[in-house]
């Protein structure tokens, strides 16, 4: 820590940024410890320990102690309550009443319900349903398809056809709850308009403002893209052969790319779209499909930048990333593009993604260089292109100084057709390692970073599996890449703060950014070699693309920082540690003695290292069994994704294990935030169905950009 | 959200079928309908809720009637180790 920080009271920021990360990570800043009892602390302590500059003022010495304070309240909630959990009444909801049922829908008013004659003798239960049906009132209005019926508690279909539920069971599974309870209320009680009996088919939402979700709730939601821009995907110009959806069966994740949203509903979805505020709830399009094609893209654009002025990313094929339409973008800056390149070869990427234009894609990236747009390419090398091909693709990607190139690796759902299924299917992993071990062959070539799509297969492959904060690459021209970081160095320091795994390093490296830090100190290890290095960042350099492809404004509405990664430092997320201390924490409430984690195919070897490495759970009379379940019951095929995992993966997974279990640990990241799988089940059927009791680990999605 | 902005601007009405698949009929645990019926929407709740006591989470396996404690219907088919 240098004199220059408390003259400048940079360091009060520093620390306030470290406090910060250290909550973010699940940890507890712990400065009670000299630096020689530092080094005893087993790496996965939850107490993260931290040493200061003696030179210290009295007052600095005082602020910062209110800081440790204050990570107590930030740490993440505990599964057994916590804080920060329950949502105070919205406005909305305030002075509405569930007393009783409407006072027109009564008999006499042209409107009545009549109940199954099974139950008219039970008034217990008839006034229960009555309740019920009052209080779902209070939220929806029922729809039928007789036509002609506008009353206040029933109307007839509107315009638009009705949804799937399966299109919010895993982001708002409350309303699915909602068609539960009218399913099993009208099998007892039956609407009856002017003397006719009218089936109620659907509902809608009475009031949407009900429906809104916090961003303390859901992050992604200030994302412009997951909020407002995902909608206008409905349907891709593309059909490449390595797609991922190809041939998925109607009625499955994929249905709603034939869902065309109305533009009403995009319209609907700015107006309640306030960043770090709240915005509508998501619904499972899973709509990865070209936006840009979109014939009201641009009005779109125009009303959501009146929203926000964050970094607004685009995954595009690059069809429609002609000059001209680059041109009319430019007003919506700050933008992002994630191309999907493919190859360079116009017959090659033709044949690959079928599309009209191929040379469009691939004559952009000049144009978006020109323009100072960042953006990356994907490449995925298909099983028939050569390496050249793809040698070729990236070092044109280098040279046009793409931000990142991400080499996915292909990978085929059981719905998979053509007469190559069995080859592609069979042979995945030798295909893998050819590409990997090409790939790192050419990386010194270029200064372009690259990363394999799923990262850990790299690591697991060659052995690097572990939680050291290892640099998985560098953004050209940014102030890493300046003073000469590279891939491959492991952080171990940052100013006097040890960072002795990754997601600390890189949580401390966000806060740093958000709070302005310019000037920061690295210690960095590579093999036995140590050296220090002082990042310097000028955050007026993303205004005029000095550092053009890193970006790295200065915030005007505090949010368009460059959210991918700060100072150009590429820390691919992998397992946090601090969870090993979580788990020890779930056994002990528990009391289990057979405890059975169930980690993913890619994330196992990183886990077992992390055990091994701690000694984790050594000294305590429990057995620890670590699996890893299939990918077998949703996409299936050669997909190892372990966020891709259901519910009956798991049950599966359980049930063929050869030894007794009192307790099984699931990470929750497949479940998202209402414990549902992709498929929209919830994760409490696992325990329902093998009978064992199961507790989620609540950790981060490892993701890539 | 003031009530001015909401009026500004009519929403789209966010619609949802109630004839989508349904397997409760292949899931139906009991002939008594108005046992079914109370275990449904107990399941149909516990897919969105934990309900807890003084802060605690609770887990809940069956239920009984108020009129007849001390009949317990489970909840499901297979029998649960309960780990509260």
């Amino acid at each position: 820590m240098g004199r220059e920080d408390l003259e400048e009271g940079v360091l009060l920021r520093k620390v306030a940024a470290v406090v910060l990360a250290v909550a973010e990570t699940g940890g507890i800043v712990d400065s009670t410890l000299s630096s020689g009892e530092l080094e005893e602390v087993p790496r996965y302590l939850k107490r993260i320990c931290l040493s200061l500059d003696p030179c210290l003022s009295q007052s600095e010495q005082k602020h910062i102690k209110s800081l440790y304070r204050i990570c107590d309240a930030l740490t993440p909630p505990t599964r057994d309550g916590g804080h920060n959990k329950g949502r105070k009444l919205s406005s909305s909801n305030k002075g509405r009443t569930t007393g009783g049922l409407p006072d027109k829908w009564v008999e006499g008013s042209g409107s009545w319900l009549s109940f199954d004659r099974n139950i008219t003798q039970r008034k217990d239960v008839c006034e229960y349903l009555l309740k019920q049906l009052a209080s779902l009132l209070d939220v929806v209005v029922l729809e039928t398809e007789r036509r002609g019926i506008q009353q206040n508690f029933l109307q007839s279909t509107g315009p638009t056809s009705l949804q799937d539920l399966c299109s919010v069971r895993r982001f708002e599974p409350r309303i699915d709850y909602i068609a539960g309870e009218l399913k099993a209320i009208l099998d007892y009680l039956y609407v009856f308009v002017d003397g006719e009996e009218t089936p109620v088919t659907g509902f809608a939402l009475k009031d949407l403002r009900d429906w809104l979700v916090s961003v303390d709730a859901d992050s992604s939601l200030n994302d412009p893209y997951t909020s407002v821009l995902q909608y206008l995907s409905w349907s891709c110009h593309a059909s490449c052969r390595f797609c991922l959806h190809k041939n998925d069966p109607e009625g499955y994740w994929t249905r709603s790319r034939r869902w065309k949203k109305t533009i009403d509903e995009i319209k609907t979805r700015i107006k309640y779209y306030v960043p770090s505020e709240h915005a509508l709830f998501q619904t499972q399009d899973y709509s990865f499909f070209d936006i840009l094609g979109h014939p009201k893209i641009l009005e779109v654009l125009r009303q959501t930048r009146k929203k926000t002025k964050r970094i607004i990313q685009f995954t595009t094929h690059g069809d429609a990333l002609t000059r001209g339409f680059i041109e009319a973008l430019l007003e919506f800056k700050p933008l992002f593009f994630m191309i999907s390149l493919n190859s360079t070869n116009p017959r090659t990427r033709q044949w690959l993604m079928n599309n009209k234009n191929p040379d469009t894609a691939i004559q952009c990236l000049p144009i978006l260089r020109k323009n100072m747009i960042p953006y990356s390419v994907s490449i995925v090398p298909w099983y028939e292109n050569t390496l050249n091909d793809l040698t070729e693709t990236i070092l044109y990607a280098d040279r046009n100084d793409a931000y990142l190139i991400r080499v996915n690796l292909d990978a085929y759902s059981q719905f998979f057709s053509g007469a190559n299924r069995q080859e592609l299917q069979s042979n995945r992993l030798e295909c893998w390692k050819k590409t990997i071990a090409h790939v790192r062959s050419i990386r010194k070539r270029v200064q372009t970073p690259i990363i394999f799509q799923p990262s850990l297969f790299e690591e697991n492959l060659y052995d690097e599996a572990g939680c050291e904060a290892v640099i998985n690459g560098v953004i050209k021209n940014s102030p890493a890449h300046r003073c000469g970081i590279r891939h491959g160095d492991i952080i171990v320091q940052i100013d006097s703060f040890v960072v002795p795994f990754k997601t600390l390093a890189s949580n401390i490296l966000k806060a740093y950014q958000l709070s302005n830090i310019s000037r920061l100190t690295l210690r960095l290890k590579h093999g036995k070699r140590q050296r220090t290095v002082t990042i310097e960042e000028d955050f007026t350099n993303g205004r005029n693309g000095a550092s053009y492809p890193h970006v790295a404004c200065l915030p005007d509405d505090g949010n368009t920082l460059n959210p991918f990664y700060p100072y150009g430092i590429l820390l691919q997320e992998t397992l946090n540690p601090i969870h090993l201390w979580d788990i020890e924490e779930i056994i002990a409430e528990h009391n289990a003695k057979n405890v059975l984690f169930l980690s993913s195919s890619l994330m196992k070897p990183t886990f077992l290292q992390v055990v091994q490495d701690t000694g984790f759970l050594r000294d305590k009379k429990v057995n620890f069994w670590i699996d890893a379940p299939q990918n077998t019951h949703f996409l299936g095929g050669s997909i190892v994704v372990g966020d891709l995992l259901v519910v009956d993966d798991y049950v599966e997974c359980i049930t063929n294990q050869q030894h007794p279990i009192d307790l099984v640990i699931i990470p929750s990241t497949p479940f998202g935030r209402w414990g549902r799988d992709i498929s929209g089940k919830p994760y409490q059927e696992v325990e329902r169905r093998t009978g064992i009791p199961v507790e989620l680990l609540r950790c981060k999605t490892v993701a890539n950009l | 959200m003031k009530k001015e902005e909401k009026n500004d601007q009519r929403d789209e009405v966010f619609r949802y079928t109630l004839r989508d698949k349904d397997t409760s009929e292949a899931d139906r645990m009991y002939e008594d309908k108005l046992v079914e019926l109370f275990r449904r929407q107990i399941i149909n709740l516990l897919n969105v809720v934990d309900l807890s006591y003084r802060g605690t989470p609770v887990k809940v396996d069956g239920f009984s009637f108020l009129s007849d404690r001390d009949e317990t219907y489970p909840l499901y088919r297979k029998r649960q180790k309960s780990s509260t």
